[in-house]
C-alpha cells in the first residue's frame, strides 16, 4: 500500500512537471477575502507545485483592470463573490467561455453561466434569523412576510449597499415584478427597529441583545459567531419553503477564466481542482459555506442547521436585475 | 514646465476618468439626481461644516493652551494631543460602533443595571460620523496652529493694545487675522480629508458624495457615471481650495525675533478646566479606542494576519513616500514662491488637489490612465514599460493623493522666512546654490521633518489606493485590516490595527522630539 502511494505521488509529480513548466505561475484576480482564500491556494501550490500570485480588490475594479490591460494582461483566473459581479464581468467581456465536461458534470446548471463563462465554487444561503426567546419559528414564513405589520419595530437589516441585499432584492423583482418588490422593501424599511447596520454580525448581535427580533443574514456569519461565543438565543430559519414561494435565496462565489489569459488550460485545471471533492471539503470547512459539488456534504456544524430547498431560478438572473434593485432600494428609502 | 510635470500624475488620473465623460450614461443620472445626489450633497456639506467648526474650536483651544499658556501637565498634553493622529478613521469608526452599539458593552451594562430594553443611543448617522471625524482630524489644526503660535511674536497685539484696543477686540482684529493662514492650512487638510472620507462614513451609514460614487460604480455598475459624480466632489474640493487661497492671499508674515512670546500662567480654575477638558478629549479620542482594541486583540483572533512582512511593507512605503513627496514638495514650494505667472501658480496649486479625491476614484483613474499610457508606448514601439503592479505605480498614486500633506508644513515654514534674509545673502555675494544649501535648507529643517512624518503617517494609514496599486501579494497593515473590517470581523482586525497605531505613534514621537529640538 505504502509503495503504491509513493509511486502514485511520484507519478503525479512527474505528470505535473511534464504539463507545467516549473516557472509557471497562476495569476488570480479575486474579490474573495484573503483569509478565506489563501489556505485554499496554499493547498493548490502544495499539491501541484504551481505557484500563485493573488491580487485582491473589488470585483468591478478587477473587471475594469482585466479589460484595460487587454492583451498585455497577466490575469488567468477571476474569482469573485456574488452573482451580480459575475454577471457584470461577463457582460463587460472580461471572462472567456470554458468547455469542460468535468465542470458541466459537477456544477448544477443553476450555479453556472449558461455560456460557461463562470462556475460557482461555493454557495452561501441568505436566511432569516430570529430570537429564540421572542419569536416562534411558526410565526415566520417568507422574506416577503417580513414586510408585514406584525414585525413593526422588530426587524434588523444590513445596509442596502451590501451586494448580498442587492441580489436578494433582485430576486424579489424577478419573482414579483418591480412594483410589488418595492412594496415589500418599503414594508421592511417601515418595520426596522434600528438604522441598517454595516454588517451581518451586527444584525445577529442586535437580535441576541434584544434590540430586534428578526433579521436577514448569510448563514456563515451565524456560524462564526456561534463558533466564537457558543450558544446564543438566536436561530436560523430557512424561509420560502412552501409551494410556489421559490426557495431560500442562495448566492455564490464563482470563478472564470480571464479573457486574455495566456494559459487557459492551467486556469481551467485550477477551477476544476477547486470543484474537486477534496478542495470542496476544504471550502466547506473553512467558513461554514455550502459546497457546490453535490457529492460533498457541508460541515457538520452547518448540517446541524437542517436542510433547505434553494431558489430554483438560475443564479445569474439576480445579477441581471441587480442595478434595478439598487435603484429600487434608493427609491424605497432603504439606506 | 516643472509645474506641468508636477501635475502630470494627477492629470493622468483625470484623463483616465475623462474617458468616462465620452460614454453617455443618461439612464443613471435622472435616478442619481432625484434619489441620491440631493441627500449626498447635503450630508457632505453638513459633515464638512460640523467637522470644520469642531476642528477649529478644539484645535485652536488646545494649541493656544499648550503653546501660549502654562499649567501643570502642559508638557504632557503638548504632545499627547497629537496622539489621535495615529488612529485611522476607519478603525475609530468600527471601535466606536462596537463600543456604543446596542449590543456593545456600554449599553449591555446599562440594560443589566436598569432592566430596560430601550436603546440609550444608536451610534449611526451624521452626528456620530461628524463627532468621530472631528476627533480624528482636529490634530491637523492643532499641529499647524501650534507651530505658528510657538514662534509668532506678540508685537502686533501689544501694539494694538497700546493703541487702545480691548483684549477681546485685539484678539479679533489682530490676532485672528495673523493666525488665519495657519488655521486655513490645517482646516483645509481636515476638510479635504472629510470630503474624501469613505471607510468611517460608510460604517456610520451616512450617504455622502464619496459613498455615492462607490455605490454608482459597484452597485449600479456604471464607472462612467461614478467618474462624473466624482467630478462633483472635485468641484467642491476646488471651491475649498479657492476659498483657502483667498483667505491666505495678500498676506506675508514673518516670525518676529525680538520678543519671545510670553506664556500666560493659568489660575487654578482655568488650569483644572484645561487639564480636565483635554483629558476627556484624549480619553474618548484615544484611550477608549485603544482599550477596546486591546480587549478584542486579547481574544487571540487575527494573529495570523499580523506578521512582520505586512509591518515591514507598511514602514517601507511610509518612508519611501515621505522621501519622495517631501523632495517633490520642497521643489514645488520654493518654485511657488518665485513663480510669477498665474498659470504656473495655478498648476502648482492643482498638483495638491488629490487630497480631496476619494482614494479609490483617484487610484482607478490613475490605473486606467497608466494602462492607457503603457499601451500607447507599446503601440509606438517604445518597448514594454510595465508600471502597473509595481511599487512605482503605488508611489505615483500616493504622490497624487498626499502631496498636500507635504507642501502644507513646508509652505508654512517657508512663509516664516523674511525675503530680506535672502537679499542680504545675495548682496554678500552668495550664489543661488549656496543660498539654498546654507540658508534655505537649514531654516526649512523643522518643516521638512514635520512634512516627512505627516506624509509617513498618512501613507501608512491609507487603504483604497494602496489596495488597488500595490504589487501582487504585497500587503500592508491597512490592507490586512480592510480584509477583516469589510466582513465585520472586528476581533480579527484589532491586532493589525494596534500594530498600525503603534507604528504611527513612533512617527508622532519622532515628530514631537524633532519639533522640540528645532
Amino acid at each position: 500500500m505504502r509503495r503504491f502511494l509513493v509511486l502514485a505521488a511520484a507519478a503525479a509529480t512527474l505528470a505535473c512537471s511534464l504539463t507545467v513548466r516549473a516557472d509557471d505561475t497562476l495569476v488570480i484576480y479575486s474579490e474573495r477575502r484573503e483569509p478565506l482564500f489563501v489556505p485554499i491556494l496554499d493547498a493548490w501550490t502544495e499539491q501541484t507545485g504551481v505557484k500563485v500570485q493573488l491580487l485582491t480588490d473589488q470585483a468591478q475594479v478587477l473587471t475594469e483592470r482585466i479589460l484595460a490591460e487587454g492583451e498585455r494582461g497577466r490575469a488567468d483566473v477571476m474569482v469573485t463573490v456574488d452573482a451580480g459581479n459575475l454577471w457584470h464581468a461577463t457582460e463587460r467581456g472580461a471572462l472567456a467561455p470554458i468547455q469542460s465536461p468535468t465542470l458541466a458534470a459537477i456544477v448544477p446548471e443553476d450555479f453556472r453561466d449558461p455560456d460557461g463563462r463562470w462556475y460557482a465554487v461555493t454557495q452561501r444561503a441568505r436566511v432569516i434569523v430570529h430570537s429564540t426567546d421572542r419569536v416562534q419559528p411558526g410565526e415566520l414564513s417568507t422574506y416577503e412576510d417580513l414586510a408585514d405589520e406584525k414585525w413593526r419595530g422588530r426587524l434588523c437589516l444590513r445596509t442596502s449597499k451590501k451586494v448580498y441585499n442587492q441580489s436578494l432584492v433582485a430576486v424579489l423583482i424577478d419573482r414579483h415584478g418591480e412594483q410589488e418588490a418595492e412594496r415589500i422593501v418599503r414594508g421592511w424599511v417601515a418595520n426596522l427597529a434600528a438604522p441598517p447596520t454595516t454588517d451581518d454580525n451586527a444584525v445577529i448581535n442586535a437580535i441576541a441583545a434584544g434590540q430586534c427580533d428578526v433579521g436577514i443574514v448569510n448563514t456563515y456569519y451565524y456560524g462564526r459567531i456561534v463558533n466564537r461565543q457558543g450558544e446564543i438565543p438566536v436561530a436560523i430559519f430557512y424561509p420560502n419553503q412552501g409551494d410556489g414561494e421559490g426557495g431560500v435565496h442562495v448566492n455564490v462565489t464563482g470563478a472564470g477564466i480571464a479573457a486574455h489569459s495566456k494559459q487557459p488550460e492551467l486556469a481551467q485545471r485550477f477551477i476544476e481542482w477547486m470543484l474537486s471533492e477534496p478542495t470542496q471539503r476544504l471550502f466547506a470547512d473553512i467558513d461554514f459555506e455550502f459546497p457546490v459539488n453535490p457529492d460533498v456534504a457541508p460541515n457538520p456544524a452547518v448540517a446541524a442547521w437542517g436542510t433547505f430547498r434553494p431558489d430554483d431560478r438560475n443564479i445569474s438572473s439576480a445579477g441581471r436585475l441587480q442595478a434595478a434593485a439598487v435603484r429600487l432600494m434608493d427609491r424605497a428609502g432603504y439606506r | 514646465m516643472v509645474a506641468l510635470l508636477a501635475c502630470a500624475p494627477l492629470l493622468l488620473a483625470l484623463v483616465g476618468l475623462a474617458g468616462a465623460w465620452l460614454t453617455p450614461v443618461e439612464d443613471v443620472w435622472p435616478h442619481l439626481l432625484e434619489h441620491v445626489l440631493p441627500r449626498a450633497t447635503t450630508n457632505t456639506l453638513a459633515l464638512m461644516a460640523i467637522v470644520g467648526v469642531g476642528c477649529t474650536l478644539i484645535g485652536t483651544t488646545c494649541a493656544w493652551l499648550n503653546a501660549r499658556c502654562d499649567y501643570p501637565g502642559r508638557r504632557l498634553f503638548d504632545w499627547a494631543m497629537l496622539l489621535p493622529l495615529a488612529l485611522p478613521t476607519y478603525v475609530v469608526a468600527f471601535v466606536a460602533i462596537g463600543l456604543f452599539d446596542y449590543a456593545g458593552p456600554i449599553q449591555s451594562l446599562w440594560r443589566e443595571w436598569s432592566g430596560s430594553r430601550t436603546a440609550l443611543f444608536t451610534p449611526y448617522g451624521l452626528g456620530w460620523a461628524a463627532a468621530m471625524l472631528t476627533l480624528c482630524f482636529y490634530p491637523y489644526v492643532y499641529l499647524t496652529l501650534r507651530a505658528v503660535l510657538l514662534r509668532q511674536s506678540d508685537d502686533h497685539v501689544a501694539a494694538a493694545r497700546t493703541l487702545g484696543l480691548s483684549p477681546l477686540r485685539a484678539f479679533w482684529r489682530v490676532r485672528l487675522p495673523l493666525l488665519r493662514p495657519a488655521l486655513m492650512a490645517g482646516l483645509g487638510l481636515a476638510l479635504l480629508e472629510t470630503l474624501a472620507e469613505f471607510g468611517a462614513v460608510s460604517l456610520f451609514g451616512v450617504d455622502t458624495l464619496t459613498t455615492a460614487v462607490y455605490k454608482t460604480w459597484f452597485g449600479l455598475y456604471s464607472l462612467p457615471a461614478a467618474a462624473q459624480l466624482a467630478s462633483v466632489g472635485l468641484l467642491l474640493a476646488l471651491l475649498l481650495l479657492g476659498l483657502e487661497w483667498r483667505a491666505r492671499s495678500c498676506q506675508r508674515q514673518y516670525g518676529g525675533q525680538r520678543l519671545r512670546p510670553v506664556r500666560h500662567r493659568l489660575g487654578a480654575g482655568l488650569a483644572s478646566l484645561a487639564i480636565g477638558g483635554q483629558s476627556l478629549l484624549l480619553l474618548v479620542a484615544f484611550v477608549l479606542p485603544i482599550i477596546q482594541l486591546l480587549a478584542w486583540a486579547s481574544t487571540g483572533a487575527g494573529r495570523g494576519a499580523a506578521d512582520l512582512s505586512a509591518l515591514w511593507n507598511t514602514v517601507k512605503i511610509g518612508a519611501l513616500a515621505a522621501v519622495l513627496l517631501v523632495a517633490a514638495g520642497l521643489l514645488l514650494v520654493t518654485m511657488h514662491r518665485h513663480a510669477r505667472s498665474l498659470t504656473a501658480r495655478g498648476l502648482l496649486a492643482l498638483a495638491t488637489m488629490g487630497y480631496g479625491i476619494p482614494g479609490t476614484v483617484l487610484a482607478a483613474g490613475l490605473l486606467l490612465g497608466v494602462l492607457m499610457l503603457e499601451s500607447t508606448l507599446a503601440g509606438i514601439g517604445l518597448g514594454r514599460v510595465v508600471l502597473t503592479g509595481s511599487i512605482a505605480a503605488l508611489l505615483l498614486a500616493l504622490y497624487v493623493r498626499f502631496l498636500r500633506a507635504a507642501t502644507e508644513p513646508l509652505a508654512a515654514s517657508l512663509g516664516q522666512m523674511k525675503p530680506s534674509l535672502f537679499c542680504a545673502a545675495r548682496t554678500l555675494g552668495a550664489g543661488r546654490w549656496r543660498r539654498t544649501r546654507q540658508l534655505l535648507l537649514p531654516l526649512l529643517r523643522p518643516g521638512v521633518f514635520a512634512a516627512s512624518l505627516l506624509v509617513a503617517i498618512e501613507v501608512m494609514k491609507e487603504m483604497p489606493a494602496t489596495l488597488m496599486m500595490r504589487p501582487f501579494g504585497w500587503d500592508t497593515l491597512a490592507v490586512r485590516i480592510y480584509a477583516f473590517t469589510i466582513e465585520g470581523m472586528w476581533h480579527e482586525a484589532a491586532l493589525p490595527s494596534l500594530i498600525l497605531v503603534g507604528t504611527g505613534l513612533v512617527a508622532i514621537w519622532l515628530l514631537v522630539r524633532l519639533q522640540e529640538r528645532g
